[in-house]
């Protein structure tokens, strides 16, 4: 496999955009994008783009960019749509196909749907079967947040977590957010504002669940001869991408938590020949906070801490922009928002910017010592099925 | 070539059990049975009834659209074959509306009606 690295980034800003076309989201992205990575567009040879509802709008923001005529791939998997699409875009070039691509994510939600199994009743039906087994039946018979609020519970029970531990979580993330001008939500909250916010399901409250947003994100992708003979400045490398699969959440011999993720992590971090204590000495990440529950045990699915430490991670402030760990320094999706099909690449970008430090995350910047390596994660659910996304960049070769 | 039908026509529940059937090869519990193990793809099932009674896995409330709606408690369970040696986890509502009434390994039992599965909390 060829070296690949990540070498420009775009994301429109995140919000409600439903009077907008496709295009007219996409496009910034992938403009900000090339002018970010400084190079002539016609260098890129594919595109790869992750949505769930936008059928065809690749072709459309393509030849809205002046790059149609380039092979154009639509991925569709969910929350990990525009993830699934930067490794293909990475496979694209590591295996000497291209060399040069552009991997997009693009959502708006009016239009996104994860059931994709054909129809309402059915998928009632066969959801219900499905989670049977499964002790956190995610999508079934309670939507995604009622799954997340399972986990929850269960993990208070188990370990002892309480519902603050939960909500500091957004309170972290809304501080980080509070420094991003492309997030839906910029404003900060206090534990007290996120505890008593609306019941969602309990312990979850409104705002420890994501935002419903629509937006793009693109990421410019080159081989490492292509980084040479153009003369790329501060490429970031891709040094792991790993992905998992599974149907319902949890092992019911698992503790609360998503098994997957730990297995992923593991194979992601062994390409990488990384360890999660490295995080801490050297690194930080995005991960998929779609709820504040989410985040708590992707902690300890990625073997950051022991099964159980999660609300310590928040509670130590571990986890801030200047703790020992920074995890979502951009706000992650509880703040920035999640269009299904962008996420993916907008954690991308947030990593990229970070390393490179540049301008886009001057007021969010993760401290230098930080800087060498960088994680990220989406956790999708197509249908009925789960996939978790997982990639590690690095400044070194 | 394998049959495009693999849905078992059985009855879901006899009495107030779940009607299951174990894989012969690997153990695999399927429910709703189908003709094949999605596990071994062993197609040698035996029946197993499993439940009425089970604990409590974990819960949560459901979303009140509006105030006045009912508040109903959902959540997991695992239900006990009667020897106790198969277990199988099934999701449902309580038959209660107030939260602070279940717990995490509290028992109950299945009351399935026509529409819903239900738990009954039983005393402990």
């Amino acid at each position: 496999m060829r070296n690949v690295a990540v070498i420009g980034a775009g994301v429109s800003p995140f919000g409600r955009l439903d009077a907008l076309l496709y295009q007219e989201i996409g496009r910034p992205a992938v403009n900000d994008a090339i002018e970010n990575a400084r190079i002539d567009r016609k260098l890129i040879q594919s595109c790869y783009y992750g949505t769930c509802g936008g059928v065809g709008v690749g072709h459309e923001i393509m030849n809205e960019t002046g790059l149609i005529g380039i092979p154009i791939t639509r991925v569709v998997n969910a929350c990990s749509s525009g993830s699934n699409a930067f490794r293909l875009a990475y496979m694209d070039i590591a295996s000497g196909m291209s060399d040069c691509a552009i991997a997009m994510g693009i959502e708006k939600m009016k239009n996104a749907s994860m059931m994709v199994v054909g129809g309402g009743t059915r998928f009632q039906i066969e959801a219900k079967a499905y989670s049977h087994g499964s002790p956190f039946p995610l999508g079934a018979g309670g939507g995604m947040p009622a799954g997340f609020a399972l986990m929850g519970r269960a993990h208070m029970k188990m370990f002892g977590t309480k519902k603050e531990d939960f909500a500091n979580i957004v309170v972290k993330s809304r501080k980080n957010a509070s420094k991003n001008p492309k997030a839906e939500f910029q404003t900060q909250m206090t534990i007290d504002e996120v505890l008593n916010d609306v019941m969602i399901n309990d312990p979850l409250t409104r705002s420890q669940c994501c935002p419903r947003t629509d937006g793009a994100a693109a990421v410019i992708l080159m081989s490492e001869d292509y980084v040479k003979e153009h003369h790329i400045d501060t490429p970031i490398w891709i040094k792991g991408s790993a992905m998992g699969s599974h149907m319902g959440a949890g092992d019911p011999k698992y503790p609360p938590g998503i098994s997957t993720d730990a297995d992923t992590a593991k194979k992601v971090f062994n390409m990488a020949g990384v360890e999660p204590k490295d995080f801490y000495e050297r690194g930080f990440g995005e991960c998929h906070d779609c709820f504040s529950v989410s985040e708590l045990v992707h902690y300890e699915d990625f073997g950051f801490c022991k099964k159980g430490e999660g609300g310590n991670m928040i509670n130590d402030g571990v986890v801030e922009i200047d703790g020992d760990l920074p995890i979502n320094p951009s706000g992650g999706l509880l703040s920035v928002g999640h269009p299904l099909g962008a996420t993916g690449t907008r954690q991308i970008a947030e990593v990229f910017w970070q390393m490179r430090k540049d301008k886009e995350v001057a007021k969010r910047q993760v401290p230098d010592e930080h800087l060498d390596i960088a994680f990220t994660h989406t956790l999708g659910q197509p249908g009925l099925g789960f996939t978790n996304v997982m990639h590690v960049f690095s400044r070194d070769l | 070539m394998e049959s495009l039908i693999t849905r078992q026509k059985v009855p879901m529940l006899i009495g107030n059990k779940i009607n299951a059937v174990k894989c012969d090869k690997c153990g695999h519990i399927r429910f709703p049975p189908r003709t094949y193990c999605n596990k071994c793809q062993g197609t040698d099932f035996s029946s197993i009834l499993i439940g009425p009674t089970g604990v409590i896995l974990t819960y949560t409330t459901t979303y009140k659209k509006k105030p006045k709606d009912k508040q109903r408690i959902f959540g997991f369970v695992q239900l006990f074959t009667e020897d106790g040696k198969d277990s199988f986890n099934l999701s449902g509502t309580f038959d209660t509306e107030n939260i602070n009434d279940v717990k995490i390994g509290k028992k109950i039992e299945l009351l399935p009606n026509e529409k819903y599965t239900i738990f009954k909390l039983l005393e402990d």
